[in-house]
This record gives structure tokens, C-alpha cells and sequence, in this order.
């Protein structure tokens, strides 16, 4: 453990330092401000001015103790979740003479005179003619009808917006060997392409959850949450679905769930029709890669499901996916697994964000229809179909 | 049991006056478990027995009170444990025995008792009108006083060298020889059958010789000696148990050996159609049947399975091994008959219930099923059976948007079994539905991987585990009620010589 040095804190810096009583101690709270308005994750980060070496550094949100620092960067990733409230942040540093201080944060609320239940709705969209991504429209190409009322739009974003995603990996007993490798080899390589404020969350799934990895930008999180990991078992893709959805409830950013499964469900306990209940709900865009297979055209049944229903199981899936937003990534063989993941990443990448505030919301929790269209010529256009507006 | 009067005695009060103002009577409560080497109970009695003191004090004294109890065991090993207990004055005594039920005992219709042995009455004569047959045929029989087991006919010279084989078994050894000879007789059968195969290069004429030749033998006992054609039958499932295993075997012998159980049975059922036979017949043709489904002979499995329900429509473990053949194919229709008349012959049955309310709400019978869904969780079961039957539950309720009783259900399925991963899952589902999204969050979050076990539903998806097992149970119990008979038939026949 290293103090910090005066020399290396600028002007500014010892301008808004408070002294601690010996003197040889202090400590500056970089984020968050106080006032700030904060919500969801945020970064706690602290500059500290010790003539003896640190103990630690120990932060508390709203009087519960929450991190402790014992080295540089002294920053922490801290929940303070979304309710719109002030937070309290009480920081102390310790160092081996035993002085310690302590900087107190409050953080703001926004102000609210007259709450209005009004929901943003955001639509991602892929724009691309003859195949390619078209990357340099504005905003005012696009018209979105919600309803088929047309919508005014209140943001629009291009490019690179953070994402959570969950990767949803079908490891039943048939993906035993190099077709379990590949697939995780899929997953990682979607993590390792992620950019830096993006998280993933990759979930092995079979008749059971097999393993999951916490929400993570880390390559090495993957590896290790996945290690040892055997496929075995049957298949139960609408209840696991179901689960990244509610995964991704409340979390922050482009919510993103990529299935890679033959989509063939023999035992679910949720029939797809109550995961597309949870869809209609969620923002969540759903990306299904597709290992083609020779038996593509016969007829699947179960126990628990007839042939009829079965086909028409995986006819709903098609349609959520589709629905979400998302698309159907087909491959020859799981040795593709890698470069669709990767694929996705870069669509997503490449999506145009679209803010807009429903101008019939009604909270009946009846389906919007959502249209987009793009003025230019020859662009084929794919965003969710539309969104269920009741509040979950 | 015996247990030791003076003893007993010494356990009565002495009070004069109790005496004096009603009969004294002993009262003695008898126990004994029957424990498996991995403390499992096997099968257990209690009695309760009054002893009028005034009339029996001196018999008692002299000697004792001895219990003749009665227990159903399979074969293996357990540790009796006995206890004599006389209640008012708590005194106790008890044992621990240990117990070995041989195998040898009990008759070859399935594989892991590999036995049968088939006795005369003493004096009888050897089987007569059982000529010299033109083509080869096993033909099992032991009688008892002599040292031949095994007869076979051939007189096809490219088939065996010999025209009649013999396998010998001396008399002293026939009990404690009986798995060997078993064996021998499968292994003869199995050579006798690849060497007629083999005899000529006309694959075809071999193929019809054997068939021929085994169904004239077949029906030649049936006039003669209808009763062993059960181990003959036995022998045929045998046989077909060891081509299926055995890599090389021409491909023709698992479907010949499937062909004569049948025919065995159909025979046997038409000339000595005994309730005992039939059963026998019945769950062997059952187990046929599982093994071939096993092997991916499907049509064939069914057509077996409903064999052995013509002759034994009481088999529960074959009803339900049927059920599940249907219940796997999504002919839920055909399924449903079947479970109900399982239930109608074993009303206790977990899987018939759970089975029967799945067929049920596949068919919108949604009250019925409801019922028994409840039943299965009152009775109570293993935790995959109870996770389905709370899941089918809690589908039904959802479906009939019963949502907030649903949550209850589930909450309450996830309190008695918190490892069930997809009862976490439906029940966030559920809160979803009610509007406690939050609270189903909470549910799933690190939700605990499971690589070990099966789900529940996969369980319940693969074959009944003990399709078979009351089958041979069963047998076992009726080869057991034969034993006495084959006893004193080969006492009276050691002492005849």
C-alpha cells in the first residue's frame, strides 16, 4: 500500500481539499458529486493525501457499509438502484498512524411537481440495404407510428449504446464434446468483443441450469464461471428464456438476450405463449442462433408436448424473435457458433436508438403496434414489433 | 419367535386385588423388521397376542410362548430384527438375526434370478410322446431323482454333431446348481440356435429349419408337457436378452427368440391356461417387451406389452410401463385407459396418479385432474413427483386464471422444495402475473446451478423405473408359495432311493 503523493494533485484539486485535524491525512470524494443525481450502478471514486501508509478506505451508502478499498484505483461499482431519492455516502480513510476522515456525499433527487406515467419507449433499429448496414442516417429518416399513430421522437442515438446481455447457451445431452466447446467458445468470443461499459451474463442451460456466470465485461469471469461444465440432459428452452428475461428486468441500458439452441423444448413447465407474455413486457431484444439440422423438417414431440403443439412451440418462438426485435442467425454447423456471436455484436453495434413517449398510453396492458419506416431508398428496416404498456 | 415364559411371567403385577376383579390376561406385542444391508425395510409384521394367565400360568411357565410369523422377502440379504415387548411393564427383548434368501430358489423369468426348476410329483414317468424331431429345439426339464437336465433334438447332422445333447446335473446338486445350470441351459440354447444358422450356407432354409423345428417342439409339449413351456419361455427371453447385448450375433436371433416368447405364450395360455402360468407367462413376455424398447424395437415392445396384458390385464407394472410407451408417442388418448385401469388394480399408485392427471389436462379433463393432483401431493412421494405434480397444478390453476392461488401453490412448493430449480422459475412467473415482478426476481437470482440430476420432468420422461420390478416381485412371491411343494417332492424322491 502506497499514499499519494502531494506532488501529484493538481491546483484545483488542493483548492477543494478539506484538512484533516493532524493534517496528514485527507481525502477527496471525485464521484459522486454532491447534488448529483445518481441511479443504477455508479462509480465511487476517491482521491486520498496520507503521509503514512493506507489502511483502507471504506464506503457506506445511505448508513450500510457497502465497499471497502484497500488499493489503488480506490473506485468501487456501487447499486444505489432507481428509486428517485437522495443518498447518503459517508467515505473514511485510515492510515497506520491511525488518523482517519471522513467526507460525506448527498446526492439529489430529481424534482418532481406532477407525476406523469408516462413510459419511454425505445426502439432499436438495423437498417440495412443489399445486406450491409446503413450507418449515416439522422432522425429525421425515421417515422414511427405506434398504433399507426405517427410519433414524435424525443432521442435518437447512433451507434455504440451500452448493452446487458444475457447469452443463453443450450448444452443438453446432444451438444456433448466439441459442440459444447464451441458453442462456449461462442459465448466468449461475444464477451471478449463487448466494449467497455457493456455486460454479459452467460447461462448453460439443459433440462436445468448447468452454470451461469455473474453480469460481467470480463473474459476470464466467463471462463471460470463456465469451467467443468458438461452437457447432459434434455431440453427446456421456454422456461430458461423466461429466466434471462427476468434476468434482465430493471437493468440498465440495451437489454439483449442471444439463444443458440435447436429451439426444440421437451421440457418446459412454461409454455412459449407465457414467455411472450413476459416479452410483450420486457425491451429485451432476442437473437436466436440456429444450428441447421438435417432433421429440421420432422416432427418433434415429447412427453409432455404432441407434435402439433411442438411445431407450434417452435412457430411462437420464431415469432417472439422476430417480434423482440431480434432475428434468427442460422448456421450449417456449431463450429459457426463463434462468428454469430460475433455477428450479433457487431449488429447491435450498429442499431440506431429511438426515443419516443406513447401518444395513446394507456397502461390497459393491450399490444402497441409499432411501425418504423426509414425514409431512403431500398432499406430493409427491423425493430420490435410492437410492446404490451402495462407496468410489470 | 420364542420367548421365554417364566420371564414373561415375571413381567405380570402381583397386585391380588386386580386379580381378584378380572380375568388376568398377558399381554405381549410382537415386532420383527426385515432390513436390507443398505437399511432399507423389506417387509415387517406386528402382532398383538392376550394370553388368559388363569388358564395357561403353568404351560407357560414349563416352556414359553412360541409365534409362527410370516414374511415376504426377495432374495438376498437382510438382518432380522425382533423385538418382543410386554407393554404395561415395558420390558423388552431383542434380536437381531441375519437372514439370507438364496436365489436359487426362485424361477428363471428374469434375469437377475436366473433359476427355475421343475419338479414331479415323486414316481411320476419321464415325459413320454416327446419323439425324435427332425429339427434342433431346446427342451428344458429337470426331474427331480435324475441327473439329466437338458434334451435336444436334432437330427439335422449340419446342425450339431449329435442328436440329442445332455447337460448333466447330478441330483445332490440340483438346488445349489440351479443358477449354473441355468446358464448352461441359455448357453446350449444360444450355440444350439447359431450353429443351426451356420449348418448351411442357404441362410434361408437354416433360418426356416430352426423356426420349424421350435415350433413343432412347441406344440408337441404343449400336448404333453404344457407346463414347461414356461421355462422354455423363460429360456427364449434369456436367449434374446444375450443376442441383443452381443455384438456379432446374427441378426435373425433376437427377432426368432421374440417370435417363440410369443408363440410360447399364446400356446401356453390356449392348452394350460392356470392363473399362475398365465401371470408367469404374462410378466415375462413384459419383460421382453421393456427390453426391446430399450433396444429400439418399438412396435414390437408394444405388441408385446399388450400380449402380456391379454394374458394378465393385472399387471400394474406393465399397465404402466404401456401407458408410458403411449405417453411418450404424445397418444395421450391411448394412454388414458390404461392409467385408469392401473389405478383400478393398484389405487395407491404415485405414477398412475401423476400419469393419469397429465393425460387428463392434455385432454381438458381439468377437475379430474386437478383432484388428482392434489391426491399425489396428500400421499406424498419422491421430490420429482411431488415438483410435477405442483407444476401441473400450478399450469392448471394459471390456465384458469387462478393466478393468486397459483403463487400460493408455488410458494408454498418452493418452501418444501427449495433445490427444484423450475418451481423457482414458475413461481417468478407466477408473482410476474400478479404484479410482484420484484418479488420473482428475488427468486431467481443466483439461482443455484445443478449439474448432477436429472429434472424432474426429464425423469419423469424416461422409463418407469420399475417396470419389471413388481413383475418379478410378484413371480417371486408365487415361486416362493411353490417352494414347500418342490421340497417335499425331492425328499420323498432322495428318499425313494
Amino acid at each position: 500500500m502506497r499514499s499519494v503523493g502531494i506532488r501529484g494533485l493538481t491546483a484545483a484539486l488542493l483548492a477543494v481539499m478539506v484538512t484533516s485535524a493532524a493534517g496528514a491525512l485527507d481525502l477527496f470524494v471525485r464521484s459522486p458529486r454532491d447534488g448529483q443525481v445518481v441511479f443504477g450502478e455508479i462509480d465511487v471514486e476517491v482521491e486520498v493525501l496520507s503521509a503514512a501508509p493506507l489502511v483502507e478506505i471504506t464506503v457506506s451508502l445511505d448508513g450500510e457499509p457497502t465497499a471497502r478499498l484497500i488499493a489503488e484505483p480506490y473506485r468501487a461499482r456501487i447499486n444505489v438502484g432507481q428509486d428517485n431519492r437522495a443518498h447518503t455516502f459517508e467515505i473514511t480513510a485510515t492510515n497506520t498512524d491511525g488518523e482517519t476522515v471522513t467526507r460525506r456525499i448527498v446526492t439529489g433527487a430529481i424534482a418532481v411537481n406532477d407525476e406523469v406515467d408516462l413510459e419511454l419507449q425505445q426502439l432499436y433499429v438495423t437498417v440495412t440495404h443489399s445486406g450491409a448496414s446503413v450507418l449515416d442516417l439522422d432522425a429525421a429518416a425515421f417515422e414511427v407510428e405506434d398504433d399507426n399513430h405517427r410519433q414524435t421522437l424525443v432521442t435518437f442515438e447512433r451507434g455504440d449504446v451500452p448493452l446487458t446481455a444475457v447469452l443463453l447457451v443450450d448444452s443438453s445431452h446432444s451438444m456433448q464434446g466439441e459442440a459444447l466447446k464451441s458453442a462456449l467458445a461462442g459465448a466468449q468470443a461475444f464477451v471478449t468483443s463487448m466494449a467497455e461499459l457493456d455486460q454479459a451474463k452467460v447461462i448453460v442451460f439443459s433440462d436445468r441450469l448447468l452454470a451461469a456466470t455473474p453480469f460481467t465485461g470480463e473474459p476470464a469471469a466467463v471462463s471460470e464461471g463456465l469451467a467443468g461444465v458438461a452437457a447432459s440432459g434434455g431440453t427446456a428452452v421456454h422456461d430458461h428464456l423466461y429466466l434471462a428475461l427476468k434476468e434482465l428486468d430493471g437493468r440498465q441500458g440495451r437489454q439483449v438476450i442471444v439463444l443458440l439452441s435447436d429451439g426444440i423444448d421437451g421440457e418446459s413447465v412454461l409454455d412459449m405463449v407465457d414467455v411472450a407474455w413476459k416479452a410483450g413486457r420486457s425491451p429485451s431484444l432476442i437473437y436466436w442462433i440456429r444450428p441447421s439440422s438435417p432433421n429440421r423438417t420432422d416432427t418433434h414431440y415429447s412427453i409432455w408436448r404432441n407434435a402439433e403443439t411442438s411445431q407450434r412451440e417452435l412457430d411462437r418462438l420464431e415469432h417472439l424473435v422476430k417480434t423482440s426485435g431480434g432475428r434468427i442467425r442460422e448456421i450449417e454447423h456449431i463450429g459457426q457458433a463463434p462468428e454469430a456471436f460475433r455477428e450479433i455484436l457487431r449488429e447491435l453495434r450498429e442499431q440506431y436508438v429511438l426515443g419516443y413517449y406513447p401518444s395513446l398510453n394507456r397502461n390497459d396492458g393491450a399490444w402497441h403496434d409499432v411501425r418504423v419506416k426509414v425514409r431512403a431508398p431500398g432499406v430493409r428496416v427491423r425493430t420490435r414489433g410492437g410492446y404490451v404498456d402495462d407496468e410489470l | 419367535m420364542e420367548v421365554d415364559g417364566v420371564s414373561l411371567l415375571d413381567a405380570l403385577p402381583t397386585d391380588e386385588s386386580d386379580e381378584m376383579s378380572q380375568p388376568q390376561r398377558l399381554r405381549l406385542e410382537l415386532h420383527v423388521y426385515a432390513m436390507t444391508p443398505d437399511h432399507q425395510l423389506a417387509g415387517s409384521w406386528s402382532h398383538r397376542i392376550r394370553l388368559p394367565i388363569s388358564e395357561l400360568r403353568e404351560p407357560l411357565a414349563a416352556g414359553g410362548v412360541r409365534f409362527a410369523g410370516h414374511l415376504e422377502l426377495p432374495t438376498g440379504d437382510f438382518e432380522l430384527r425382533l423385538l418382543a415387548l410386554e407393554p404395561k411393564s415395558q420390558r423388552f427383548a431383542l434380536r437381531h438375526l441375519d437372514l439370507t434368501v438364496p436365489a436359487s430358489l426362485t424361477p428363471p423369468l428374469f434375469p437377475d434370478a436366473d433359476t427355475w426348476i421343475q419338479v414331479r410329483e415323486p414316481g411320476a414317468a419321464p415325459p413320454t410322446g416327446i419323439p425324435a424331431i427332425d429339427r434342433p429345439a431346446a427342451l428344458p426339464v429337470l426331474r427331480a431323482g435324475q441327473t439329466h437336465l437338458l434334451w435336444f433334438h436334432n437330427t439335422n447332422p449340419e446342425a450339431i454333431p449329435r442328436s440329442a445333447r445332455w447337460l448333466p446335473v447330478s441330483e445332490a446338486d440340483a438346488i445349489a446348481a440351479a443358477d449354473t445350470v441355468s446358464a448352461q441351459a441359455l448357453e446350449a440354447l444360444c450355440e444350439l440356435e447359431s450353429q443351426t444358422l451356420a449348418a448351411s450356407e442357404d441362410r434361408l432354409r437354416s433360418r426356416t429349419w430352426m423356426k420349424s423345428g421350435q415350433e413343432r417342439v412347441i406344440e408337441q409339449l404343449a400336448a404333453t408337457e404344457p407346463e414347461s413351456l414356461i421355462p422354455l419361455l423363460a429360456l427364449h427371453v434369456a436367449a434374446h436378452d444375450r443376442y441383443v447385448k452381443q455384438p456379432g450375433s446374427d441378426p435373425f436371433l433376437p427377432g426368432s427368440s421374440r417370435e417363440r416368447s410369443l408363440m410360447l405364450a399364446e400356446v401356453y395360455t390356449r392348452q394350460a391356461p392356470r392363473a399362475v402360468g398365465r401371470s408367469l407367462a404374462a410378466s415375462a413376455l413384459a419383460e421382453v417387451g421393456v427390453a426391446i424398447d430399450r433396444a429400439g424395437l418399438w412396435i414390437a415392445s408394444r405388441r408385446m406389452l399388450e400380449e402380456s396384458l391379454t394374458l394378465d390385464p393385472d399387471q400394474a407394472s406393465t399397465l404402466l410401463y404401456l401407458a408410458y410407451w403411449h405417453q411418450r408417442r404424445a397418444a395421450t388418448d391411448d394412454a388414458v385407459p390404461l392409467l385408469r385401469q392401473l389405478l383400478a388394480v393398484a389405487p395407491q399408485s404415485l405414477q398412475g396418479k401423476l400419469r393419469l392427471a397429465h393425460g387428463l389436462a392434455q385432454q381438458g379433463q381439468t377437475s379430474e385432474a386437478d383432484r388428482l393432483l392434489r391426491q399425489v401431493l396428500h400421499q406424498g412421494g419422491s421430490d420429482w413427483m411431488l415438483t410435477i405434480a405442483y407444476q401441473e397444478l400450478a399450469r392448471l390453476l394459471l390456465a384458469q386464471q387462478r393466478d393468486d392461488e397459483a403463487v400460493s401453490l408455488l410458494a408454498g412448493a418452493v418452501a418444501h422444495l427449495p433445490s427444484q430449480q423450475r418451481l423457482r422459475i414458475q413461481l417468478a412467473y407466477a408473482l410476474d402475473r400478479v404484479g410482484k415482478g420484484h418479488r420473482g426476481s428475488e427468486i431467481v437470482t443466483a439461482l443455484p446451478a445443478d449439474r448432477g440430476r436429472p429434472s424432474p420432468r426429464n425423469l419423469y420422461s424416461q422409463r418407469p423405473q420399475t417396470a419389471g420390478n413388481d413383475g418379478r416381485q410378484a413371480l417371486q412371491r408365487r415361486a416362493m408359495a411353490r417352494l414347500p411343494l418342490l421340497t417335499q417332492a425331492l425328499d420323498q424322491t432322495k428318499g425313494s432311493r
